[in-house]
């Protein structure tokens, strides 16, 4: 066998401690922020206020250290907290600065950063933002350009970053900066934290193709950024790139699956209002959607038996993403195609369905497949560190 | 090992002992032997399995002489059988009839047949479909007579697994007051049963006629409707398990031979193309993975979401072990077209597993009732 | 471009179905590129001849080799469209791979010598390209030819060869220079099959019927007026060959669309849960509708290549587009006929619940072949990027 596979025996509903569910889940109720506000801008501050309130009762951060205002929960807890959440419908994390750096700088960090850059960044007081893409270095990430030159106790940063979200609300950028020879790939790129408003960044947004703008280029024009703001040491920033905490994307991952069970019901719901389930190739396709739906919730808890029984996430981590990025692209083009013509409509059309959500979303998915990584090179990830087979000879080694 | 418990040591466990039985004891030549001279078991290895390692009485209650585990560690074994396309009657013994009589809780029916199939001295199966081929109990038409202080069964039975060996025949009929399953022994008058010259080759299925023969009812004083599809539901549990060892074995074969096998002077494994099949193909499986533990542990504890967990692990893992036959055999080139090799008994297997309780569409179907669609 | 047939062609196409109705072997048991039975195979070899004498195979070589004068390609495309509807045989082996090869590259005494015969259906061909370890990368060949006074030695092995065991002359590849680029060291042969060394071994597949065969080379001596083209010419002879072989093409097409017909019944036939025919079952009619659509691009598609091949205009990655998309294409409609049969699906050939005797059962099999014979579907499709979308190319 290529690798043994998990027979570890999660427990069916994970729940070691009723005590802290009803806890949690009469906080989230007492403290409910309401509905989002249809203005991006005010949903920042919205958003904002509630990772506040998070922090100010204690309640933010479960995988975090006590130390930097987390809640330091065992792992059984951190998939209760999750749980909660998702069925509270609260807003979830601003910015990418708590899912990617901060498990970098908890890392990787100095106590003088992490006391800096920790607590302000899980109670919303700083947004931060990620500066890895570049227009010339997608899915090959170590050809990256951008160029950080010492001068002194600064860097003097030069270069573009590409795909950056939430560009326009950041207070500050993680990103990954070239400090070595102009060919030193993977062995010559540094970790470094620029603050937004530093004399040099400017921020232009991206059109993408929803017609949105979520996306932002990053322009660095000299920007000097202290040395002080180096996470791990010059040249050794590419191994820190993917750092991840403990096992917080696994309990995210069940948080992804409860988010989609509740959006297929929706659209199940919507389909009967319709009176299209009675058709037995729609309700066919229901049915398919339905087991990948279920399948993403016992993968998640799988992942999770694993870690809980071995601390091992196992395999079906890896997948997980594979998994979900089809899921919600073909769920909303089904969606979609289940509308008809309507399915067209645009949200300023009073006769839109649901506010154009499903045309939206599938636009929107069309970026599942390529951000984070593509889906080819994710398969290219999995068919290598998984199941071992050798490397394309042709692509950088991982 | 004591019974009920479940923790993954003890899973793991289960698993390298049975995986190191098959991997000595089923290996393929051996498969090849039996499936070639047509036989439904290797004795030996059937009285060593069931003697040494206790595994026909896994799912048997300790009081009938059986280890008292459940579904979940029977989903284990069965995977490994999967994996080895292991040529015994266990699947229709165990898996089907074993945990038919269990779910009868019918005191004497178990006392009187379970002590057999724990130390492998009995073998038995459940025979469901007629002339359809789906196990769809409106369908049953063959008929239970009373008949001298017992029951007469009339009808044919067709693709019954192992039917032609099976010393005990679980027969679903109908009686003048509603379904019941009744006990046959596989040597009575009035039955006769012939194997199917089928697809899969390794699975032996047959048509079972019976004429007036004589027979037990199992479960009396209980509602059939209660507890028989509960035990076609563990069956879909068990057979899933049973694809997703075959499917992994398919990947695994593809991957070693990815690795080494090269043209263009390089390992074919290395090229995208191939490199995405054989990851497509571990998605497949890890979600095959999950799909059968929560099936298996649901059946095992009894969750009212058993039945739908048991169609799905079903649906998908029948989709996952024919995909995987199938680019088992694409990726291994012309070799893999070959009969010498072993990637078309997983083809024919995934195919047979995937239509063995009906078409696929009244499975899907199913689980669109009971998802509430 | 033409999609439609002149009424010449037309007419062409109904004297060519009445002469299969009349003189053919009648319908074969299984589908595919298949070895007859041995018991047939003299039967067979008359058939073939009868067609080489009435003009509709080998029409369009030159015809002092016995062409027929004003035979075009569109006429050849006829005569394998007709023996694919009668789902017949048409000419067993590699006979017209190999006369294309004399034909180009060949000798007048090699013309004189293999053609008639070929004719006449005394010598079968068969092919001896591939090997164990060049399949889809075939001109990595091993196979080692050498040069010994006015012969050559070959030693090797090849593989997936039909019709190995009724064949009476090989057209083979091996390497004569191991010095040079791959390409550049093969030479193409006329192998006598019972020349002492030549040893034929029947391979089983996954239908479980023989239908290849592994072909070893021990010591074989072949005289050197037995090669085909330049000595190291071989791969463009090969390349020819194959390339000239292309009245299949259409052919497929109308594999399809018989399919599909048998298909419509099996669904009439078949009932579902609610005691209907399945045909009227609305998942089972989109997907055989489905499928038909499929099939009909298939038509259009091979009716397109057909015309270019006719004007001269066919493009490098026609022949793999082709095949990529008939071999899917023809999976999906065999795992259709044997998923509409629900567990009588698992019933083949032989048993008594098997429907049409397994037809559908073997075909589901054998459509893995067409995926990987005659080039992988997954190196095709590299061809097919780098040729037909200029895609730049894969280090191969």
């Amino acid at each position: 066998m290529t690798r043994e596979p998990s027979t570890a025996l999660p427990v069916p509903e994970p729940e070691p401690d009723a005590d802290f569910r009803a806890r949690l889940r009469e906080f989230l109720a007492a403290h409910h922020p309401g509905k989002p506000p249809k203005d991006p801008g005010q949903r920042v501050g919205w958003t904002k206020a509630w990772l506040a309130t998070l922090f100010d009762h204690g309640y933010a951060g479960p995988g975090w250290p006590r130390e930097f205002g987390g809640m330091e929960l065992p792992f059984a807890h951190q998939v209760i907290y999750h749980e909660e959440a998702a069925r509270a419908r609260v807003p979830g994390p601003l910015g990418t600065g708590l899912n990617i750096a901060a498990p970098t700088i908890i890392k990787y960090g100095t106590q003088e950063q992490k006391r800096r850059w920790l607590a302000p960044m899980l109670r919303g007081d700083t947004v931060w933002a990620q500066g890895y893409s570049e227009p010339e270095a997608g899915s090959d990430l170590p050809s990256l350009r951008t160029t950080a030159r010492r001068d002194g106790d600064e860097y003097v940063v030069r270069g573009q970053k590409v795909w950056t979200s939430h560009a326009g609300d950041a207070d500050i950028f993680f990103a990954l900066v070239r400090t070595g020879t102009r060919d030193s790939r993977q062995h010559g790129i540094t970790y470094l934290v620029i603050d937004a408003r530093a004399p040099g960044v400017q921020v232009r947004p991206l059109r993408d193709l929803t017609g949105g703008q979520l996306f932002a280029e990053v322009f660095f024009d000299d920007v000097r950024v202290p040395v002080a703001n180096r996470i791990g040491a010059e040249n050794g920033g590419w191994p820190l790139a993917r750092t991840s905490l403990g096992h917080e994307r696994a309990a995210g991952a069940l948080n992804q699956a409860a988010m989609y069970r509740r959006v297929l019901t929706e659209l199940e719901s919507l389909a009967r209002e319709r009176g299209q389930l009675a058709d037995p190739l729609v309700r066919d396709q229901f049915v398919d959607l339905e087991i990948r739906v279920r399948i993403m919730r016992y993968n998640a808890m799988m992942t999770i038996g694993g870690i809980l029984a071995r601390g091992d996430a196992g395999p079906t981590s890896s997948i997980s993403r594979l998994l979900v990025t089809a899921f919600e692209q073909d769920l909303h083009e089904f969606a979609v195609d289940l509308l008809g013509p309507a399915g067209l409509l645009g949200k300023s059309e009073p006769r839109a369905v649901q506010r154009s959500r499903w045309l939206t979303g599938f636009l929107r998915t069309r970026a599942s497949t390529i951000g984070a990584g593509t889906r080819e090179i994710q398969l290219n990830t999995v068919a290598e560190q998984v199941l071992g087979l050798p490397r394309d000879p042709g692509m950088p080694p991982r | 090992m004591t019974g009920g418990a479940s923790a993954s040591a003890e899973h793991d466990e289960l698993r390298q002992v049975v995986r190191k039985f098959l991997g000595e004891r089923s290996p393929s030549h051996a498969v090849r032997r039996l499936m070639a001279a047509g036989e439904e078991r290797d004795h030996e290895v059937w009285s060593l399995l069931a003697g040494q390692l206790g595994l026909t009485g896994i799912a048997v209650p300790e009081r009938f002489g059986g280890a008292g585990y459940g579904p979940a560690e029977l989903a284990v074994v069965l995977e490994e059988m999967g994996g080895a396309l292991l040529v015994a009657p266990y699947f229709a013994t165990v898996a089907l009839a074993g945990q038919a009589l269990t779910a009868s809780a019918d005191e004497d029916a178990m006392a009187r047949w379970l002590p057999g199939i724990a130390d492998g001295t009995l073998t038995a199966t459940l025979a469901v479909a007629e002339e359809s081929g789906a196990w769809d109990l409106a369908e049953v038409a063959a008929a239970a007579e009373p008949a001298g202080g017992g029951w007469a069964v009339t009808g044919t039975k067709l693709f019954v697994i192992d039917g032609h060996t099976a010393g005990l025949l679980l027969v679903v009929a109908r009686a003048p007051d509603g379904l019941g399953v009744f006990a046959v022994d596989g040597g009575a008058a009035g039955v006769e049963a012939a194997r199917l010259d089928t697809l899969d080759p390794t699975r032996a299925l047959a048509s079972v006629a019976f004429n007036g023969a004589p027979a037990v009812r199992v479960g009396v004083g209980r509602d059939t409707a209660a507890w028989l599809p509960q035990v076609l539901d563990l069956a879909l549990a068990a057979l899933a398990a049973e694809q997703l060892g075959g499917a992994a074995r398919c990947l695994d074969m593809a991957v070693s031979y990815a690795k080494v096998r090269e043209q263009f002077g390089r390992p074919i494994g290395s090229f995208q193309a191939i490199k995405h099949k054989c990851a497509n193909l571990l998605v497949d499986v890890e979600c095959g993975r999950s799909a059968v533990f929560h099936a298996s542990a649901a059946a095992a504890t009894g969750q009212p979401d058993a039945p739908l967990a048991a169609v799905l692990a079903y649906t998908h893992c029948s989709q996952a072990f024919t995909r995987a036959a199938k680019e088992c055999i694409q990726i291994h080139g012309g070799i893999g077209y070959t009969w010498e090799h072993d990637a078309h008994l997983y083809l024919r297997r995934a195919k047979s597993s995937q239509l063995l309780f009906g078409p696929p569409a009244r499975q899907r179907a199913r689980l669109a009732e009971l998802a509430g669609i | 471009m033409r999609f439609d047939y002149s009424q010449e062609l037309e007419d062409y196409r109904a004297a060519v179905r009445a002469f299969i109705e009349r003189h053919g072997p009648g319908a074969r048991k299984h589908v595919g590129v298949r070895a007859p039975d041995p018991d047939q195979v003299p039967a067979l070899r008359a058939w073939v001849a009868r067609l080489y004498a009435a003009g509709y195979l080998g029409q369009t070589w030159p015809a002092a080799y016995g062409g027929r004068p004003g035979a075009t390609i569109e006429h050849t495309f006829i005569v394998a469209e007709e023996i694919a509807r009668a789902r017949t045989w048409g000419e067993i082996g590699a006979g017209a791979l190999a006369a294309g090869a004399v034909l180009a590259f060949g000798s007048e005494a090699q013309r004189q010598r293999y053609l008639p015969r070929i004719r006449s259906g005394e010598d079968l061909w068969c092919q001896l390209f591939s090997e164990p370890g060049a399949g889809s990368d075939l001109a990595s060949l091993k196979t080692r030819a050498v040069r010994d006074g006015d012969h050559f030695v070959v030693n090797g092995q090849k593989v997936w060869t039909t019709n190995g065991h009724h064949a009476d002359l090989g057209y083979l590849l091996a390497r004569t220079n191991p010095d040079v680029a791959k390409q550049a060291g093969i030479t193409a042969f006329a192998l006598d099959m019972r020349t002492p060394g030549v040893d034929v071994r029947p391979l089983r597949e996954i239908t479980g019927t023989s239908d290849f065969n592994e072909v070893f080379l021990d010591n074989v001596r072949i005289p050197a007026e037995a090669v085909i083209g330049e000595v190291d010419g071989g791969w463009r002879v090969a390349n020819a060959s194959l390339g000239h072989e292309r009245s299949g093409v259409s052919a497929r097409a109308v594999e399809l669309y018989a399919q599909l017909d048998d298909l419509v019944e099996l669904a009439r036939r078949t009932t579902t849960a609610a005691g209907r025919p399945a045909i009227a079952d609305g998942a089972t009619r989109q997907r055989i509708g489905r499928l038909a659509a499929l099939a009909h691009v298939t038509d259009v598609m091979s009716k397109a290549v057909r015309s270019r091949i006719a004007n001269g205009t066919e493009d490098a990655a026609d022949g793999p587009l082709a095949k990529v998309f008939f071999s899917e294409v023809n999976l999906a409609m065999t795992e259709c006929g044997v998923a509409l049969q629900g567990v009588g699906g698992m019933a083949v050939e032989g048993d008594r619940q098997a429907y049409a005797d397994g037809w559908w059962q073997d075909a589901y099999l054998y459509a893995r072949a067409y995926t990987i014979a005659g080039g992988a579907n997954e190196v095709l499709k590299t061809v097919v990027a780098e040729r037909a979308l200029g895609l730049p190319r894969d280090k191969r």
